[in-house]
């Protein structure tokens, strides 16, 4: 019996997709630089439908995958190669225990991160970590990639929000892991990347809604000095939740866009600031945070808590990824990390590279942590144009490393980093991550192809694996 | 598992590698002879793992010293596991600087590196303060001496698989750290303690629950229990002059202000065991508490952590105990730290059992002779029915 006569036994039909045209919307997530349709897409709603279908895969040999939304940034929910089965999760959706006092919900994975803090409202909770997605991602695409957000600046990534979580690995196991004394597990599964199995519930921490929120916005006559700013929040203990800024390609694109939210056309950075607490910490840290605004020379200061102000002042920055569609048909958005203290040296060198490469650049990124968002607009359809984005964000995320920081703060490796590896890691420490892989996946059947190139080198994993755009160009 | 009052004169000497390189001839020496080797700091936690006479080698961290790099700006530093602890904090200290989680009980005697091995639950834990959140990247030399690196210097990383968090409470089972990437805070300014009367514990804990759903934001907020009653204590910090005309807190009236609160250890439990370690839902605390008999000496912190001494505890345990103990997502997970009388051993709920059989896989694929007997899959509770 084949795969898919086994599959045909275990789901029911409105859950099985096979024609090659309903597959072919999962052939791609929000990087778009790859595209391979699935071989067929199931939908299961329970923990033991997950584990039939990934011990039907086991059997027959098939490589699979999980999908959440579709809206990771790296390749992580793209097949990487032709025959794969994929797990959509999108309908295990529900809320299963929702408890206010140990502020704690275990939720199943295709939940939307936004839904969550929506159902916790009425308790005086949420849900902190807050990708731009946060309206369509799923929780457990968030747990797959440690997903992170503006906010975690002050409340941590997804990882720091996770308390347990239900696993089926590659092999057909049911794995519950929980934090609590001894070996982290669980913290070893987040960020996964969807290569150790799928993720099936997870306990999730939750905190308090803060009783004040105020929003900042300052605009800076240059790069610099908004990045100074930053530094000096940072290194001052103060503590904003967000510390965002956007450039000046980005002010012009959301400005033009639906998503413009009245940011100075004429700063050549916009830095957001916010915080939360009470009203007494507030009254106290408000005028440090202000002096140090205003230390380095800002274009105007414009403060606000009233909900729908603080809305419009975050409209431009949670929309600037969809605004820059109108500046070419892709993006691709590159997600590299430096020490806080060398925001302005790396942004300096990002910018000489775009130039150096013809490609067009804008920054819009979570200063507070050093998270870079350098965003190449281009065309596609022009492989040329493709490699010189891809030569330009290799170079970005090479300098990244020089001065100390990652190539990935929040959107993981997936396909799209796989060739960057090696720029932060040895080969000796890639060994160590593939043997660990091989702890729970030790077919290398689960989302191969993810995260560590399979076997061998970086560089053996490039000329296996890489469009023919990739490889070749003039960058 | 027992926790022994260490002597240093059991077992072999140790052997004090003062490089990372020596540090990884020596485990691929060992591990070319088939050797088993305990690792340890400074020897104050020698209780929690393989005791020195059951290996052929002792391997100490206590060569490798010093801060690899301290930047203040970006609260960031990389120091040395077998760094004494109270070196390290009294180096951030006057930089007014500190580790988000704390304080230890023992910093005198630890190392920095021998922390994040046992990871012990504090009062700073809460929020992104866990200890586990402030190890970014480590440098960590595996059973084979094979020297490897995972995260990295910065504050926030998805870059490969998050192998710190493996190494944050592991004893040592899966590798040598020899160097730690950590994240820091800014010591607050303005520090205020507010605390309580001994209560009758079933007000004490009333006390508590109340004021964790209710209280303002606090930095700490523990739940000290002292034979039939309890106290709570509530740490709060900020900028100065932060707590100027500050308004009363119903239920704490004693307060202390000072910036040595950051240092001070609410409860300090005593070096011999048994110690009952874990997280308990705040909710079901009550009906935990309720079934540990009369008198309980321990500590629950904020998000539910909690240490318990547990010779106190009924034996044999009462089911509903082992039930709220084993059960997920009952988010209680508990080691018995010592040998209390017919509980000799961890316990094991059904549901973790695949889980520790792929913990005893990683061990087994990283580092197998190292630190034998550590963690709770080395103990016979556990079938090796994974055995590759």
């Amino acid at each position: 019996m084949d795969i898919l006569e086994r599959l045909e036994r275990l789901i029911p039909p409105d859950r099985l997709a096979r024609d090659p045209a309903a597959v072919l919307v999962y052939e791609f997530d929000a990087w778009p630089v790859r595209r391979t349709p699935p071989l067929a897409v199931v939908h299961p709603r329970s923990t033991d439908e997950v584990r039939a279908v990934v011990e039907a895969c086991r059997d027959a040999k098939v490589p699979f995958l999980a999908r959440g939304s579709g809206t990771g940034l790296s390749g992580g929910a793209t097949p990487a190669g032709e025959g794969y089965l994929m797990i959509a999760m999108a309908g295990m959706d529900r809320i299963l225990a929702l408890d206010a006092e140990d502020r704690t919900a275990r939720v199943q994975p295709g939940l939307f991160n936004l839904a969550l803090s929506e159902a916790a409202a009425p308790h005086g909770l949420r849900f902190a970590p807050d990708p731009s997605s946060q309206a369509a991602s799923t929780i457990g695409g968030n747990v797959s990639e440690n997903a992170g957000g503006p906010h975690c600046f002050l409340h941590g990534m997804t990882t720091d929000h996770v308390l347990g979580l239900v696993l089926v690995t590659p092999e057909a196991e049911v794995l519950e892991l929980e934090r609590g004394a001894g070996p982290d597990l669980c913290g070893l599964v987040v960020g996964h990347e969807g290569t150790f199995g799928i993720v099936t519930e997870v306990l999730l921490r939750l905190v308090p809604q803060p009783g004040v929120v105020e929003t900042w916005l300052a605009p800076y006559p240059t790069m610099s000095a908004a990045c100074r700013a930053v530094s000096d929040l940072v290194a001052s203990g103060l503590s904003p939740s967000a510390l965002e800024i956007l450039d000046r390609n980005t002010i012009e694109a959301v400005e033009a866009s639906v998503y413009a939210a009245g940011y100075p056309r004429e700063a050549e950075a916009v830095l957001l600031v916010e915080w939360e607490g009470s009203e007494a910490a507030l009254a106290a840290e408000s005028p440090a945070i202000v002096d140090r605004l205003r230390a380095h020379g800002p274009l105007g200061l414009e403060a606000t808590r009233d909900p729908v102000q603080r809305k419009r002042l975050w409209k431009g920055r949670k929309g600037a990824f969809g605004a820059m569609g109108r500046l070419a048909p892709s993006l691709f958005v590159l997600d590299g990390t430096v020490p806080r203290s060398r925001l302005e040296e790396a942004l300096a060198r990002s910018l000489e590279i775009g130039r150096a490469h013809g490609v067009r650049l804008s920054n819009v990124f979570h200063a507070g942590d050093g998270n870079l968002h350098p965003n190449i607009s281009f065309d596609d359809r022009d492989p040329a144009e493709v490699a010189r984005a891809i030569a330009a964000g290799s170079e970005i995320l090479r300098t990244c490393v020089e001065l100390g920081g990652s190539i990935s703060g929040e959107h993981g490796v997936g396909l799209e980093k796989l060739d960057f590896l090696g720029f932060q890691y040895s080969e000796t420490d890639l060994e160590v991550f593939r043997e660990l892989r091989r702890c729970f996946d030790p077919d290398e059947r689960c989302n191969p192809g993810k995260l560590l190139p399979a076997g061998g080198s970086c560089a053996e994993g490039r000329s296996a694996r890489a469009p023919a755009a990739l490889e070749g160009g003039d960058g | 598992m027992a926790e022994r009052s260490p002597d240093p004169a059991a077992g072999p000497a140790p052997e004090v590698p003062t490089s990372v390189e020596a540090l990884g001839a020596l485990l691929r020496d060992a591990a070319a002879a088939a050797q088993a080797v305990a690792v340890r700091g400074r020897g104050s936690r020698l209780g929690l793992g393989a005791r020195p006479t059951e290996v052929a080698r002792v391997v100490a961290t206590t060569g490798l010293t010093g801060f690899t790099r301290l930047d203040a700006e970006d609260l960031t530093c990389g120091v040395r596991a077998g760094t004494p602890l109270d070196e390290v904090c009294a180096t951030l200290a006057e930089r007014g600087l500190g580790l988000a989680s704390g304080p230890f009980p023992g910093t005198g005697l630890r190392t920095v590196g021998g922390l994040f091995a046992e990871a012990p639950p504090s009062s700073r834990g809460a929020d992104r303060g866990a200890l586990r959140s402030q190890l970014l990247g480590v440098r960590v030399v595996d059973g084979s001496g094979r020297d490897f690196r995972a995260g990295s210097r910065v504050v926030k990383s998805v870059t490969g698989y998050d192998l710190m968090k493996l190494m944050v409470g592991s004893g040592g089972a899966y590798g040598v750290v020899a160097e730690l990437e950590l994240r820091l805070v800014r010591r607050p300014a303005a520090l205020l303690l507010r605390r309580s009367g001994v209560l009758p514990r079933a007000e004490a804990v009333a006390l508590w629950r109340r004021l964790r759903r209710d209280g303002p934001e606090v930095l700490a907020l523990d739940l000290v229990l002292e034979g039939e009653g309890g106290r709570v204590e509530l740490l709060q910090g900020g900028v100065a002059g932060r707590f100027a005309g500050r308004a009363r807190v119903p239920g704490l009236d004693d307060e202390e202000d000072g910036a040595a609160l950051w240092d001070r250890v609410p409860h300090e439990p005593g070096r011999d065991g048994p110690w009952l370690r874990g997280a308990v839902r705040p909710s079901t605390l009550p009906d935990l508490l309720a079934l540990c008999g009369g008198r309980i000496d321990g500590v629950v912190h904020l998000q539910g952590e909690l240490q318990l001494r547990a010779d106190g505890l009924p034996s044999p345990l009462d089911p509903r105990l082992r039930a709220l103990l084993d059960g997920w997502p009952a988010r209680l997970r508990a080691r018995l730290l010592g040998g209390g009388p017919g509980e000799a051993r961890p316990w094991i709920g059904a549901a973790e059992r695949a889980g520790l059989c792929m913990a005893a896989r990683l061990k087994r694929r990283l580092a197998p002779l190292l630190n034998p007997g550590v963690l709770a899959f080395d103990t016979p509770a556990l079938p090796d029915e994974d055995a590759p």
